[in-house]
């Protein structure tokens, strides 16, 4: 051991920095020089980015011809709008997950799994939720308000490219300019959408369930000639043309320009395709989503449509 | 090893240009095997002058000096902070290692080095017991071991047990001297507690309140090994009141004023 004589330095000097305020305050403003430079002296062209001081002189422009105000009020009006909305959402959902266990216990697992996901990454979640849990009406309620709703989001969003919905939403999609319509799966395959089901009690009620049938073919008859009748490949509007988009229009909340863009195909008689319905069975077990075909007997019932078919013409 | 501070003053540079001096022109020495407290009311520089003399914080103006012997090798100084500043991620064990790592010592050296302290600072069963595991007792004892394991010329404190319970506070203290009875190292013992200052230390050092400066140096006359009997005894009783009359209306002002 040797004598020392040892001066204490400031050992944590490496962790302290100075300021530089000049430094931070050139660095930005040089950047707006050489970029006020690069746009004038036509380096970078003015459309793809436009100079600093052409932005400074064209906000000048904005607000004195008052078009600033326009703008500024319609992203406020979205502003205030989308944020209300989500706000009183949120803490409508907030408070109650805070107040009541059971709110909690129920939302504070699906808010932690779902919020931090791209909101239409859900869709495949929601699908398998809707899917899988009781097949009650509001499962198919929900189906056929949300998933339509959102496959157009996905399509919007450019999630997906192509998607296969009913009218009026590839109207809608067109209409409002993010989507194409390529064509109509009907006038590829044969195609039927619409089916009528009976509970097991109305069905008994044999004479009911007829007279119901014969109404409904008559309007199903009504619907076909006014708006599906074809010549030479073209639609052919009937007389009752009009009457039926107003209808459709009233009923779907959507424009009548774009519900004259395409309807549903529906058998003029009310038909179902009862092959198809055998054929995407047989697709629906080849494919493990079903265990086995359900007898046909089981499941449809021709003899009302049929009936009504025969039966003569009202007066 | 002595230390020596010189005429040091730290002053702190607000944003606003307006200046805050901490220490004015703190002049104190700590002889080896010394064990000194700093003592002052809130405020007054304690924790800025430890940390200046552990080479945390740089000086304004003055200088800090370390004169004597020392072993290839040897740091300066350790230091047990306040909250105890223990590595969550690592075991008690690994804690008290950790300045041993950092020296380059190899293994087994290691191992049979922070076995020592373990004991020394009454941790056996619990060195592989995680922070969050122990009390907050328990956690100073792998603070203070982690800065004894190194072996420092000086060992600073900065305020090591007020945050813990007054009961587990009387049993540190003593345990404290107890292990200082033992390794002799050089104590600098920054507190805010007059009893506590006096049962330990061979002398108080008083400070003013901000800025800084010291007002006393008042001696402690009471015989080693302390124990808590002492604190009843006349030169006990006459060092807390001299260095009461020192702060008192010191501590009073800072009172009014709100300082933290």
């Amino acid at each position: 051991m040797a004598p020392e004589r040892v001066t204490v330095r400031d050992r944590a000097a490496f962790l302290r920095r100075a300021d530089h305020r000049l430094l931070r305050v050139a660095a930005l403003g040089g950047l707006l020089v050489l970029w006020e430079a690069l746009t004038r002296t036509g380096w970078i062209p003015a459309l793809f980015l436009p100079s600093p001081l052409g932005v400074v002189r064209e906000l000048g422009e904005m607000a004195a011809s008052g078009q600033l105000t326009i703008h500024i009020a319609a992203s406020l009006r979205r502003l205030v709008l989308g944020f209300g909305a989500g706000a009183a959402a949120g803490i409508f959902v907030g408070i109650a997950t805070g107040v009541f266990s059971r709110a909690e216990a129920v939302g504070q697992p699906l808010i932690a799994a779902t919020f931090p996901i791209p909101k239409i990454a859900l869709l495949p979640l929601l699908i398998l939720w809707l899917g899988i849990g009781e097949p009650s009406k509001i499962a198919v309620i929900a189906l056929g308000v949300f998933f339509p709703m959102a496959a157009i989001e996905a399509l919007k969003g450019g999630q997906v490219d192509a998607i296969l919905l009913p009218q009026p939403f590839p109207g809608t999609a067109e209409a409002q300019g993010f989507g194409k319509i390529l064509f109509w799966a009907g006038d590829l395959h044969p195609w039927q959408t619409v089916a009528v089901f009976y509970s097991k009690k109305f069905a008994a009620d044999r004479k009911r369930a007829a007279a119901f049938m014969r109404g409904y073919l008559k309007a199903s008859r009504y619907y076909y000639d006014a708006v599906l009748v074809q010549k030479d490949g073209r639609p052919a509007p009937g007389a009752n043309y009009d009457e039926v988009v107003r209808t459709t229009a009233k009923y779907t909340d959507a424009r009548p320009e774009v519900i004259r863009l395409g309807f549903p195909f529906q058998d003029r008689n009310a038909r179902l395709l009862v092959t198809d319905i055998e054929r995407q069975m047989k697709w629906w077990t080849d494919n493990g989503f079903m265990r086995r075909t359900i007898p046909l007997k089981g499941i449809v019932d021709t003899s009302f449509v049929e009936e009504a078919v025969k039966a003569p013409p009202e007066k | 090893m002595r230390v020596i501070v010189d005429r040091l003053c730290k002053t702190y540079r607000g944003r606003r240009g307006q200046d805050l001096v901490a220490l004015d022109g703190i002049h104190l020495t700590v002889e080896p095997e010394e064990f000194v407290a700093i003592l002052g009311p809130s405020g007054c520089g304690k924790s800025t002058l430890l940390g200046i003399i552990a080479g945390l914080l740089p000086a304004t103006s003055g200088e800090v000096v370390f004169e004597g012997e020392r072993r290839p090798g040897q740091p300066l100084t350790a230091t047990v902070f306040q909250e105890f500043a223990l590595f969550p991620w690592r075991t008690a064990r690994a804690n008290v290692e950790f300045g041993l790592e950092e020296l380059g010592l190899p293994p087994a050296e290691r191992r049979e080095r922070s076995a020592r302290f373990i004991v020394m600072t009454g941790l056996e069963g619990f060195e592989d017991k995680f922070p969050h595991q122990l009390s907050g007792g328990m956690r100073q004892r792998v603070g203070i071991a982690r800065a004894l394991a190194v072996e420092p010329a000086v060992l600073l404190m900065d305020e090591p047990f007020s945050a813990l319970d007054a009961q587990t506070r009387t049993l540190m203290m003593e345990e404290l001297l107890g292990i200082w009875e033992r390794t002799r190292t050089s104590i600098v013992y920054v507190t805010h507690n007059i009893q506590e200052a006096v049962y330990m230390a061979d002398r108080v050092v008083v400070l003013s309140r901000r800025p800084g400066r010291v007002l006393e140096t008042v001696p402690v006359e009471l015989k080693r090994p302390r124990h808590e009997g002492q604190m009843g005894e006349p030169g006990f009783l006459h060092a807390t009141e001299r260095i009461w009359g020192l702060i008192k209306s010191q501590a009073q002002a800072a009172l009014v004023e709100g300082e933290g």
